[in-house]
């Protein structure tokens, strides 16, 4: 079948909630992955199809890409992937969106500019909530600064109940926690020790929480993209409540986060990726509910004075979407980011991170029409009115003029 | 007289085997299903009264040829094993005895007693501290008190070691798990009942060993005591474990996460059942170390008439481990002098006195309220 897109790591959270978004649009999409099992209610859609596929081979991807003819490619698969599927998108031509690639891989990743650029097709990665809606935000806000000394960014979350449910891929959360974070200090890139690097503040529909450094791409993307600002310092920031991040650190001490192979029956099994799919059948309690708040804060200078400006983006549960939980603003900006691809509203070559690309105010508008706002120093900016361009939505019907 | 020690190496096994080495002069043979580990804790005695066999537990085959001509089986594996174990004895004609089968498999195997019977040989169902050394304690209690109504039987450890691990497991993580998820059974005003998992729970202060809180667990002494002390009035039996806040927050929170089902999860293209791997991920924090800790069981009757048994680790295993082991080597020691014949719970069967003398040559005191027996 020729769809529009298809959607590597489709069976996962991510993938599906990117695949409802993408289908809600009325897209045709394919979903790759290794099981369908989790996705029969999205194949029941005649737009959607499920093809097979195991990225640990990088001709299983490249063939699915071709098989599938998509004209755009999603991923929304483990970090480990990045690398393969957009070198499979070389190939086959195609331009592709992705999650991010924490901090190593992002650095991979932008190594394959100049073949992306021959190609003349894109990649943009960390299309999600963060990287993805926080780079935009800060692409939005430094505009207003003469010269910005300090980014300090994140996210911060709670729910309604105090059960464990998994807040993303658990795996990402392992990752995160267990490499040591990189900070921009004094205009270099530098490792620190997460313990020491920790900050508390009041956040909106949240309240107090205290907030660690974490290894995230943003870092890295700041800082190559803000240079002209003058950008010295940045801080990635993750903030979980108190009864998350307990649960997430005993599975910690005990080696459930652990890459090594244990044998187990004569099978060897890495209990990390055992971890993920057993949390998987976790679900949520009915009734539960969860608020997200993104944010961005930046501090520099305009006109010779001080300037402080804090850009924030808050998602709660969205009726319909119970089961992503704040996991929305991840799935559905993907998908958002993509189709502005595929309809030729974002249209550089190479390898790009969001806040250098992604045009803001059709972006916010978009989020906005999920049910996603976004606050420039307290103000909510994308309500309808307070919209800076009226811009046409980029939903299939109205995609023509773009593509 | 010869001794087969199944699952000879493993944690408890390998006590028993050291246990039997020392206390006679007999032979015994290592069966493992691990053969390089068996045969190198085999040579470490430097003796041809010990040898090592491979086995695979599974094999009805194997294993009956394995034990026949033997006179004591000592049972240490996985107490799923137990009724496989008792029939290959019933075939190969020995004496049998294990460390017990979580109340359900206890209450299958006692009724193969006609059979042992028939062939002449004897079965003690339950030989390590609990249950084990805990119905003896029962049964001196009841020789001694003659009527009584309620017995209530816990444990409690004492751990002076310094770790650096961030976690210690005291043993297999499976039976922990069993002791946590499985429906307790409970004997009250003369009815047996299943109470909901980790319900029944009491604060117990033990001295120094501080105060823990209780809840009740799944064990085989509910499985013998009602029937063995009836005639002596004994309407409530109860069991609990005890443990300390802290690790029944992380055990409670693994078993919430759906750590422990039963169930297969797919990983990598692999199938593996959920349940085993983690116990392969906890089982790495059950200390090899020197270990300094101290164990006491205790049975108490009517509130008022308290039985208790301490242990020390002795700087290569751990209390718990020994207190297992060694009632496990005795009972094997004793049992070809037993004149009945069948299956039985070790109340009913085993001279406490006797008994606890073994005990005290190996360490183990036992304790009539605060006196020493």
């Amino acid at each position: 079948m020729a769809c529009d897109f298809i959607i590597f790591g489709g069976t996962g959270q991510q993938g599906r909630i990117c695949a409802r978004d993408l289908l809600e649009c009325g897209y045709k999409i394919v979903l790759a992955g290794r099981d369908s099992s989790a996705v029969q209610d999205v194949l029941k859609s005649k737009n959607a199809d499920f093809m097979k596929v195991d990225l640990k081979k990088q001709e299983d991807i490249l063939a699915a890409i071709f098989r599938s003819g998509a004209k755009v490619v999603v991923n929304c698969a483990e970090l480990i992937y990045n690398v393969p599927i957009m070198k499979a998108c070389i190939v086959a031509g195609r331009s592709c969106t992705d999650l991010g690639g924490l901090h190593d891989i992002t650095i991979q990743q932008f190594k394959l500019d100049s073949e992306f650029r021959r190609k003349g097709i894109i990649n943009i990665t960390g299309c999600g909530s963060t990287p993805g809606i926080t780079n935009v935000m800060a692409a939005h806000a430094i505009n207003d600064f003469d010269r910005v000394d300090t980014i300090d960014l994140g996210f911060a979350w709670d729910s309604n109940m105090k059960d464990f449910v998994v807040p993303y891929s658990i795996k990402s959360i392992f990752n995160e926690f267990t490499t040591p974070p990189i900070i921009l200090k004094n205009g270099k890139l530098i490792k620190t020790d997460r313990r020491n690097c920790v900050a508390t503040y009041m956040f909106k529909d949240i309240g107090r929480q205290t907030v660690h450094c974490i290894v995230h791409s943003e870092a890295f993307t700041f800082a190559k993209y803000f240079k002209y600002k003058g950008i010295k310092n940045l801080h990635y920031m993750a903030g979980f409540p108190e009864h998350s991040l307990k649960v997430i650190n005993m599975l910690m001490d005990l080696g459930f986060d652990s890459e090594e192979e244990l044998e187990v029956n004569g099978v060897k099994i890495n209990p990390a990726s055992f971890t993920t799919q057993v949390l998987k059948r976790l679900g949520s309690p009915p009734g539960y509910t969860e608020v997200e708040n993104l944010w961005v804060r930046m501090r520099g200078v305009k006109n010779k004075k001080p300037l402080f400006r804090q850009m924030d983006c808050v998602v709660k549960t969205l009726k319909g979407w119970e089961k992503a939980g704040s996991n929305v603003n991840t799935g559905r900006t993907i998908s958002i980011i993509s189709q502005m691809v595929f309809n030729r509203l974002i249209t550089q070559a190479g390898v790009y991170g969001p806040e250098a690309v992604v045009p803001c105010p059709v972006f916010f508008q978009e989020l906005e029409r999920r049910g996603i706002h976004i606050y420039d120093n307290g103000r909510r900016i994308n309500e309808k009115k307070h919209l800076l361009v009226n811009h046409s939505s980029i939903l299939v019907d109205n995609h023509l003029p773009f593509s | 007289m010869k001794f087969v020690v199944l699952g000879g190496c493993g944690i408890i096994g390998r006590v028993v085997v050291r246990d039997l080495f020392m206390t006679t002069g007999d032979e015994i043979i290592i069966a493992d299903r691990n053969k390089e580990k068996a045969f190198n804790y085999a040579r470490s005695f430097h003796s041809s009264r010990i040898k090592a066999k491979s086995l695979d537990i599974t094999s009805n085959s194997q294993l009956v040829s394995l034990i026949k001509g033997s006179d004591v089986v000592v049972n240490c594996v996985q107490y799923y094993f137990n009724m496989q174990i008792m029939r290959a004895c019933l075939q190969a004609r020995t004496n049998y005895l294990d460390l017990g089968g979580l109340f359900h498999e206890t209450r299958k195997q006692l009724k193969l007693s006609h059979k042992f019977k028939k062939i002449g040989k004897v079965a003690v169902l339950g030989c390590g501290s609990t249950p084990g050394i805990t119905n003896v304690m029962a049964a001196y209690g009841s020789q001694k008190l003659k009527r009584f109504s309620s017995i209530d039987i816990t444990f409690a450890d004492k751990d002076y070691t310094k770790y650096s691990q961030p976690f210690v497991l005291p043993y297999s993580f499976k039976t922990l798990v069993d002791e946590y998820t499985k429906s307790p059974a409970v004997y009250k005003n003369g009815k047996l009942f299943f109470a909901e998992p980790r319900s029944g729970i009491k604060m117990y202060d033990f001295g120094d060993f501080g105060k823990l809180k209780g809840f009740y667990s799944l064990h085989s002494e509910l499985a013998t005591l009602p029937a063995s002390f009836k005639k002596n009035g004994l309407k409530n039996c109860e069991f609990r474990v005890t443990f300390p806040d802290e690790f029944n927050k992380i055990i409670e929170t693994i078993i919430n996460l759906g750590l422990t089902s039963h169930d297969e999860v797919n990983v990598e293209g692999e199938n593996v059942k959920i349940i085993d791997l983690t116990s392969k991920v906890m089982d790495q924090f059950i200390p090899h170390g020197r270990i300094k800790d101290e164990e006491m069981l205790q049975v108490v009757f009517d509130s008022r008439f308290a039985m208790r048994a301490y242990t020390k680790s002795d700087g290569i295993y751990p209390a718990g481990v020994i207190d297992t082991a060694v009632p496990c080597s005795i009972i094997a020691q004793m049992i070809v002098n037993i004149q009945e014949k069948g299956v039985f719970p070790p109340e009913t069967i085993i001279n406490p006195l006797i008994f606890f003398k073994e005990l005290k040559k190996r360490g183990i005191k036992v304790f009539e309220n605060k006196k020493e027996i």
